[in-house]
């Protein structure tokens, strides 16, 4: 009797441990996939622009997005373009934000380089501005953590079961590299 | 004579689809230049409530019959394949300039979704200034439901004077003869398309909208 009891509330303890208990970065690929698509502006800390267009998801067993971002803390200001989608993340903190990581091109400064990035967008309701976030992470070391948008609206699309992503899900470093999300803290 | 009398019924269906012009400036574009629009519309499925239309672009102008796009995203023809694009920066020369431009168009078997976003928009059009921060524009189309339209314009001027959009379709602003649109939105039995700002010049020869969204099913 004891062990029946203890069977019936050890068990799920433990299962809820286990659930629970991984790596507070544990991002992967939502399932089924859907997509989030937006644009608008935060502001730096210095209080320049910082202007993006994004979309992302899944097509065809692979990613699908582009993201373009400018910075007007330089003149001419600089930007982020993307060249292809690497990966697609939910995160289980954040449930109603989504990442996209890929490779791009940066121009700046007279410059131009290949950098990995990782963006965040998240869509907290209607309208944008002042409850929607994003963030970007760029190889080089460039972050502008996640904020609340003062411009603009990120809208996050239901899941589309005819679209789906690669198969088997990759990992997340696979996806971003060693890029962590754009949140604060990370 | 069952399958002759079905391509007959497809045939129709998509010659009505087929008949929907993008963007809804078109209509403008056609009497400036004999500008053939792009046509839009493919059926999906064999049943014509399935049929999917949809599309996006921040930037369509028609300049004196010619016809520039900026971040087109192409015709949705599949709930199967999501359709986007993207650039940093965007210009038609002597007329405007944007950043962070997007579009993207995304099909689903019960609703299509289209949406456009540009940033930092400057356009002279017959010498006056029309400045924006953000301009997005949405189309959800749901089957059996209404279809949604969506705008949003911020830090608006027109002429270096502050417009408050007032968030309610079809708003018309009128400078110097300058025939501006904000949130223009025109229904259909198959869809919505959206406008988030319509210019034309007094002369008919400056046809411009910034954030198209289109969305039918």
């Amino acid at each position: 009797m004891r062990r029946t009891i203890y069977m019936l509330f050890a068990i799920p303890l433990m299962l809820v441990g286990t659930l629970t208990s991984g790596p507070a970065s544990a991002h992967f690929v939502p399932a089924p996939c859907d997509f989030i698509t937006g644009g608008g502006f935060i502001f730096d800390n210095s209080g320049q622009f910082i202007n993006f267009g994004a979309h992302g998801g899944c097509k065809n067993g692979q990613f699908w997005g582009h993201v373009n971002v400018l910075d007007h803390s330089t003149d001419p200001p600089g930007h982020l373009r993307s060249t292809s989608i690497t990966g697609y993340l939910f995160d289980p903190a954040f449930p109603k934000a989504r990442d996209i990581c890929g490779t791009g091109v940066v121009t700046v400064n007279g410059g131009t380089f290949d950098v990995t990035f990782r963006v965040r967008m998240e869509d907290n309701g209607e309208p944008g501005v002042g409850v929607d976030r994003f963030g970007v992470r760029l190889s080089n070391g460039y972050l502008q953590s996640t904020r609340i948008i003062s411009g603009g609206n990120i809208q996050l699309h239901k899941p589309n079961p005819s679209t789906k992503g690669p198969s088997p899900a990759p990992t997340e470093a696979q996806m971003c590299g060693t890029l962590p999300t754009p949140e604060q803290g990370f | 004579m069952q399958r002759t009398a079905l391509k007959k019924v497809i045939g129709v269906a998509g010659t009505l689809v087929a008949m929907a012009a993008w963007p809804v400036a078109s209509e403008a574009q056609l009497s400036l230049g004999g500008v053939t629009p792009t046509v839009t519309g493919t059926t999906q499925t064999l049943t014509a409530t399935s049929t999917l239309t949809g599309q996006a672009s921040a930037v369509t102008a028609v300049v004196l019959g010619t016809v520039s796009s900026l971040a087109d995203s192409g015709t949705l023809v599949d709930a199967a394949d999501p359709l986007g694009t993207g650039q940093p920066l965007g210009s038609i020369p002597g007329l405007l300039s944007a950043e962070a431009l997007h579009a993207a168009t995304m099909g689903w078997s019960d609703q299509v979704a289209s949406e456009a976003s540009l940033g930092n928009l400057s356009m002279t059009v017959a010498g006056i200034g029309i400045t924006a921060t953000t301009i997005i524009s949405r189309a959800l189309a749901v089957s059996g439901g209404a279809p949604v339209g969506l705008s949003n314009i911020e830090g608006l001027t027109i002429g270096g004077a502050s417009v408050s959009p007032t968030g309610l379709p079809n708003q018309a602003v009128s400078v110097a003869g300058l025939n501006v649109v904000l949130n223009e939105q025109i229904q259909s039995a198959s869809g919505i398309v959206v406008n988030a700002l319509h210019v034309t010049d007094p002369l008919g020869l400056v046809d411009v909208v910034v954030g198209a969204a289109k969305a039918g099913i």
